[in-house]
């Protein structure tokens, strides 16, 4: 008989992520927009850990996994290792890709993990594993990076939400990175570098009036909180508080100046990278930029002859700013993928996902300037070195962040979670 | 058409191969490989033996062309050096040799119609011509934006065709340093995300010289490209587009190689997504191909014997794609390699020839 | 899938005296009030009552008059009369075909066949198992109901490279009509849900995936194609092949007939007119008979579980598609109570309603006051706040502003060179009205609106947007004319039209002197409506 083909539309390994609390019906997960009260609680006892507020985190996400053999590790002239050539670099005795000559110039500011090796091989449940640090299995949906350090730091003094995420695309609210914390450590998104829709004060209201009437607006709010939950009416507060942030910093949405525009180039990730940086001028918390449509299983050499050129640019002008205006030293960057790729070219020129053996940067507080660290054979297809997970990376950065990794929990309604796989810990030759 | 075609033993090589050519009397298969040298294979033999290679290259050689009267073979890799040899000896050494003829990548070089001289292209964006004896740099054309894709002369005429990643196609006129003119065939590029994707990846004349064609896609999307293969078909004198030809669907993606069979039919080959391939054999006034091979994996070159029947298609290995590690008995982790496909096609008693 | 209750143990389990002479009305505030030894809130004041009963059964608030009308009634049972009138009320039809659209298809797309089948169906007050039955079953010779098609072929269509998605499809039968989620159970046993089976799931998928969307028609419509084989599976972690036929979860396997091939159809395709042909066999038709049935124990409690979430904002059992037994119902007895009587009442929906709301459960405050503490939703000492959708948000801050006359008639198609609204002008038909609260404040596809979950969106919709504010300077009859129209005591109207109730006099000191104490009153009236309107108050169905 023959078989009725299905597919299996439903039973994506994502499916399986969601946690078995929610699969129950476990009130926490049905409930409401969790603020205040419910979730995320970190264990007091720790509290002393997170003095040091001012510290933020630029996160760079390329997305469909950026090719290490035409990056940060390259083998020219090897089986696997493409056309292209490697170039020295500030540091002595260090090369990459000749397709990112402007980093190889601040390869010395740097620190890189080429020794990195990881799990999961495809996109749907990678990309979620490494955004949440990949911890044991707990029942839980664990927060992405983003919202666990909007929780675990705070929004900080600037007004504005903990957690933005620059990207193309729809922007908008996206509570689902937050996880069991709750959608308050959602991301705010920035689609297309937009604005939100009506984030001006139109032009027949002054300054003067949108304060009267906010002001009258909250002497209502007042009486209805008088004797009502706080759940429902807080989630409403929150909206309206970020509305208002959003339209004083409307500024951050100005087009750029020309010359910042060449610096970083004028492409999506350009674009992006800078409004990255403006947020992080503004002391968002915690910053995402996003690259979309590096998953070459096609054609990967040409594809990487343009994206990486970009990236180049977009990267070093970002650091490079960042470093000039003294914020390196309160600034955690990172750049990386969900995996490499593969170092086999298959048949449309193109590389798989390899999560094998990849390279991860990183630059910032904590970080070690210069510390190029792990190794690959010379075909580059194991990582020889001790290979580290995305489990010690959460670890190294949590500490690069002052927050001790191994000791933090967050309180999940009464159950203790440990922030970080606990079968790794942090990386000691990266942090500085 | 129905074409009877004969499957015959493909050569293989342990590394991957660019673009297989005949030898100019055929006995030699020639191609160019991922890893910094040229591999020959004996056709005379039954086996397809091959021979010792070419060596002196770095990384990618994907750019070589072969000397329209001599057995000489001018090759370039992707890291810039041009090399000459004589492709008959046992154990070829270069008659002279080029580190940096360009900056980086060499994609593409063609022979001038007496083999004096020949032109390259590359990704510095740089278009050059030699002195084929000694290898001196005789031009440097300059006025793509872009990675240049392929080089070719036109077969009377002394001009000088090259195309790049944006679609433009330039002619030019050695005596002169400016493009004479341009063709365009911008349809084969699309700006996608942060990649800029397609451009023209083969030219090709008729071989009364009228007509020039470009092959290439019409990109759907980056990342993992998807697009349809197109012919673009420009007139000799008024460098205005005759003919537009699709070859597929979006899985089909690049129109890799084009060549004119000596029967006066335009052959093409495409490569598609993993296992896609097609060898085609057109009549440009007849809507169907006169012979379609569908069965082959990735087709990414085509080269006609000089006996005007045997046909050589670089192709893949199917499933040779795949995520994470695929390991053979011992652990080690399996390449990949470009079987080289030979085939006799029978075909009917010409007609008339209309290219 | 085990049965969660036999009907009979159940009622066994029930005292009979509580059944004989008992309203459901009663007996629900009997189940909830014996759940709990902690102490209940009281009931609901007028205002808080009249804003909620209109929300939840008129999708608006009242009007000024509406409001005052009822607020000064002195009658004693003004309140049921209330909901029997506004059981009657054509905007009842029009609240109900909103929420269940909403519900049904979680903003997948519009279709007037759709809307068509959904209003005159509530119009009517059709029963619930009859709507269900035209939504597996379409009657494509009733012009009425016929839309009812699109809640399959609005899931059969295929986006970009997918294939068509019938587990989607299969999973939401499941979902909507027996208040199960199946989709963990595609590939193998669910993991931590035992009562769920990966039988279950392919069971429900024998029935629809043989359907195809028509093309032969200007209405949503499927056709069935003949089915020859039964749907074989594997799981990934057992051994072996199974098969099933059309199953629903708990019932019989529904055999799949053998026809000579060519004997399939009792009526064959016309390829001429593309008009599919009727096959001899069609597990729809089996459908249509199992699943609306009063011996299905799981149609009957997702059915009132639904109707009971849409007026109590939570279900009884919730997640409202997560029915099994580690996730039983916070009150087991009351929901069987419901199923059994809501079946034996054949589904009458209005008639559950109207139980429902007559109970001292839903007139409960929702505000929190001592001996009242901090209470969890699931035990009904206080009334749960419930949020307030797309279209609720539209038709109350319409109705609030005094603009419901001022919407303009659909617009005729523009001639060429006709002018466009000017810059700053809003289009006032109430397609446009509608497309904009909606890309303020609906879910995108897919996304339940079940939760509260307020966006910045729809902050900076309210504080900026040009629709709102549009509605705030005076026209002729609105509230804003209204009240520029008085002197003093503009509190009392503000209040009354905007949260249907009587300002404190806290309240009314501090609006009226923020107008008085203004030289250009209009301004500062607008200013007045639009705090109201933005506020937590105002977006809360409370």
């Amino acid at each position: 008989m023959p078989h009725s083909k299905q597919t299996h539309s439903l039973c994506t390994p994502e499916e399986h992520t969601l946690s078995r609390r929610q699969l129950l019906g476990a009130s926490t997960a049905a409930g409401v927009v969790g603020l205040g009260g419910l979730g995320g609680l970190v264990n007091p006892l720790i509290a002393s850990d997170m003095s040091a507020k001012e510290k933020q985190v630029l996160f760079i996400w390329i997305d469909g996994g950026m090719s290490q053999l035409e990056s940060w590790d390259p083998k020219p002239n090897t089986q696997f290792g493409g056309p292209f050539r490697s170039i020295p670099t500030s540091i002595p005795g260090i090369q990459v890709s000749e397709l990112m000559p402007k980093t190889s110039q601040i390869m010395h500011k740097l620190a890189v993990d080429r020794g990195v090796s990881t799990f999961d091989n495809s996109h749907s449940a990678g990309v979620p594993r490494i955004n949440r640090g990949d911890p044991k299995d707990r029942g839980v949906v664990y927060p992405y990076f983003g919202s666990a350090v909007a929780n675990l730091m705070g929004p900080g003094d600037s007004g504005l939400p903990p957690y933005v995420w620059v990207k193309p695309g729809s922007g908008g609210f996206k509570y689902q990175d937050a996880g069991f914390l709750g959608p308050k450590y959602g991301a705010l998104a920035i689609g297309e570098g937009k604005p939100p829709p009506n984030i001006l004060l139109p032009s027949n209201i002054d300054q003067q009036q949108n304060l009267e009437r906010n002001a009258l607006r909250k002497f209502a709010n007042k009486q209805y909180a008088n004797a009502r939950a706080k759940t429902f009416r807080e989630a409403q507060d929150f909206v309206f508080d970020t509305a208002q942030v959003l339209m004083d910093r409307r500024t951050l949405f100005d087009t750029p100046d020309a010359s910042d525009i060449e610096r970083y180039g004028d492409t999506p990730l350009g674009r992006d990278m800078l409004i990255g940086r403006k947020m992080i001028e503004a002391g968002v918390r915690f910053v995402k930029v996003n690259s979309y449509g590096w998953d070459t299983h096609g054609d990967n050499f040409n594809a990487h002859a343009s994206l990486m050129p970009r990236f180049d640019q977009a990267f070093t002008a970002v650091v490079e700013d960042l470093d000039q205006r003294g914020m390196l030293d309160h600034v955690l960057v990172i750049a990386m993928s969900e995996f490499g790729r593969t170092p086999r070219i298959n048949g449309h020129i193109g590389r798989d996902h390899w999560p094998e053996a990849w390279s991860i940067a990183m630059t910032g507080t904590g970080i070690r300037r210069g510390a190029i660290i792990g190794e690959t054979n010379d075909e580059g297809t194991w990582v020889t070195s001790e290979p580290h997970d995305i489990g010690h990376f959460f670890h190294t950065w949590f500490n690069a962040l002052g927050i001790d990794s191994e000791h933090t929990e967050y309180i999940n309604d009464g159950q203790p979670l440990p922030i970080a796989d606990e079968e790794c810990s942090p990386i000691q030759e990266l942090l500085a | 058409m129905d074409i009877k075609y004969t499957p015959s033993k493909s050569p293989v090589a342990d590394r991957q191969l660019f673009n297989a050519r005949f030898s100019l009397d055929g006995s030699l298969l020639i191609a160019g490989s991922y890893q910094g040298d040229v591999r020959r294979f004996d056709l005379s033999t039954e086996d397809h033996h091959e021979l010792r290679a070419i060596n002196g290259h770095h990384a990618w050689v994907q750019a070589f062309a072969l000397h329209p009267t001599q057995n000489l073979i001018v090759s370039g890799d992707s890291w810039g050096k041009l090399q000459l040899h004589d492709y008959t000896h046992d154990d070829p050494q270069p008659l002279w040799a080029l580190e940096d003829a360009h900056d980086g990548w060499i994609r593409s070089i063609a022979f001038s119609k007496t083999g004096d001289w020949f032109a390259t292209c590359g990704r510095d964006q740089t278009v050059r011509v030699f002195n084929t004896k000694n290898g001196k740099q005789k031009r440097m054309l300059v006025g793509h934006q872009a990675d240049v894709y392929h080089v070719l002369f036109h077969p009377e005429e002394d001009q000088l065709l090259s195309a790049d990643a944006l679609g433009n196609i330039f002619q030019w006129d050695l005596k002169k340093q400016h493009p004479l003119r341009t063709f365009d065939a911008s349809e084969t590029f699309l700006a996608h995300r942060l990649q800029d994707v397609g451009g023209v990846q083969v030219l090709a004349f008729s071989p009364d010289g009228k007509t020039l064609f470009a092959g290439g896609t019409r990109p759907k999307n980056g990342g993992t490209v998807q697009g349809v293969p197109i012919i673009i078909g420009f007139s000799w004198e008024t460098a205005e587009r005759t003919l537009l030809r699709e070859l597929g669907g979006t899985a089909d993606c690049y129109c890799e190689d084009l060549k004119f069979h000596p029967d006066g039919f335009l052959m093409a080959v495409t490569s598609g997504t993993p296992g896609t391939g097609k060898l085609q054999f057109i009549d440009l006034t007849l809507e169907e191909p006169l012979f379609q091979l569908s069965s082959l994996s990735n087709c990414h070159s085509l080269d006609v014997h000089p006996d005007g029947e045997t046909i050589a298609v670089t192709t893949t290995v199917r499933g040779s794609n795949g995520n994470g590690r695929k390991v053979d008995d011992e652990g080690n982790y399996i390449g990949n390699t470009s079987p080289i496909q030979i085939l006799v096609p029978e075909l009917p008693e010409p007609k008339n020839t209309n290219a | 899938m085990k049965t969660f209750h036999t009907i009979i143990a159940l009622l066994l389990s029930i005292s009979a005296h509580q059944l004989v002479g008992q309203d459901l009305h009663q007996i629900i505030d009997q189940q909830i009030e014996q759940a709990s030894t902690e102490a209940f809130a009281e009931q609901a004041t007028d205002s808080e009552f009249l804003r909620r009963i209109y929300l939840d059964l008129i999708g608006q608030i009242p009007t000024t008059e509406e409001a005052l009308q009822f607020l000064l009634d002195p009658t004693k049972d003004k309140r049921s009369q209330l909901i029997d009138q506004l059981l009657l009320d054509p905007r009842y039809a029009r609240r109900m075909t909103e929420f269940f659209n909403v519900m049904l298809m979680e903003r997948r797309g519009e279709d007037p066949n759709w809307q068509t089948f959904l209003s005159t169906s509530f119009a009517a007050n059709m029963p619930w198992d009859q709507m269900v039955r035209h939504m597996v079953s379409p009657d494509t010779n009733n012009k009425t109901t016929r839309g009812s098609g699109y809640f399959l072929t609005k899931r059969l269509e295929k986006y970009g490279q997918n294939p068509t998605d019938f587990p989607g499809l299969a999973r939401d039968l499941g979902r909507m009509f027996l208040g199960v989620d199946l989709a963990c159970a595609q590939c193998h046993d669910h993991l931590f849900i035992d009562d769920y089976k990966q039988a279950d799931f392919q069971g429900l998928f024998a029935f629809i995936n043989n359907t195809y969307i028509r093309q032969d028609t200007d209405y949503p419509a499927i056709g069935m194609k003949p089915i020859k084989v039964k749907v074989e599976f594997n799981s990934v972690f057992e051994e072996g092949t199974f098969s099933t036929g059309p199953k629903l979860p708990g019932l019989d396997e529904i055999s799949v007939p053998e026809f000579v091939t060519g004997e399939e159809f009792a009526v064959p395709p016309n390829n001429d007119t593309k008009a599919p042909g009727i096959p001899k066999f069609n597990p729809l038709d089996y459908l249509a008979k199992q699943l609306p049935n009063p011996s299905n124990d799981s149609f009957n409690l997702n059915a009132v579980n639904r109707i009971w979430f849409m007026l109590m904002g939570r279900g009884i059992v919730h997640p409202l598609d997560l029915h099994h037994s580690d996730n039983p119902p916070s009150h087991p007895e009351l929901l069987t109570v419901l199923g059994v009587q809501f079946a034996e009442h054949n589904y009458d929906i209005k008639w559950l309603i109207r139980q429902i709301v007559l109970s001292k459960t839903y007139q409960r405050t929702s505000a929190i006051t001592p001996p009242v503490e901090r209470a969890k939703r699931r035990d009904y000492r206080v009334f749960s706040e419930k949020p307030m959708s797309a279209e609720q948000l539209m038709w109350s801050m319409l109705t609030a502003t005094g603009q419901l006359s001022h919407i303009s008639p659909k617009a005729a198609v523009p001639e060429s060179g006709a002018e466009q609204p000017l810059e700053g002008q809003v289009d006032n038909t109430l397609e446009a009205i509608r497309t904009d609260f909606l890309a303020a404040y609906a879910n995108p596809p897919r996304e339940p609106e079940t939760e509260f979950a307020p966006s910045v969106r729809g902050a900076l919709f309210v504080l900026n947007g040009p629709r709102v504010l549009s509605w705030l300077p005076p026209k002729a009859g609105n509230l804003a004319d209204l009240l520029q129209r008085q002197k003093n005591n503009y509190a009392d109207t503000l209040f009354l039209s905007i949260l249907s109730r009587n300002p404190t006099p806290e309240e009314a000191q501090h609006f009226n002197a923020y107008i008085s104490s203004h030289v250009d009153k209009t301004k500062a009236i607008e200013q007045a409506i639009w705090a109201l309107l933005a506020s937590n108050e105002f977006a809360i169905n409370h």
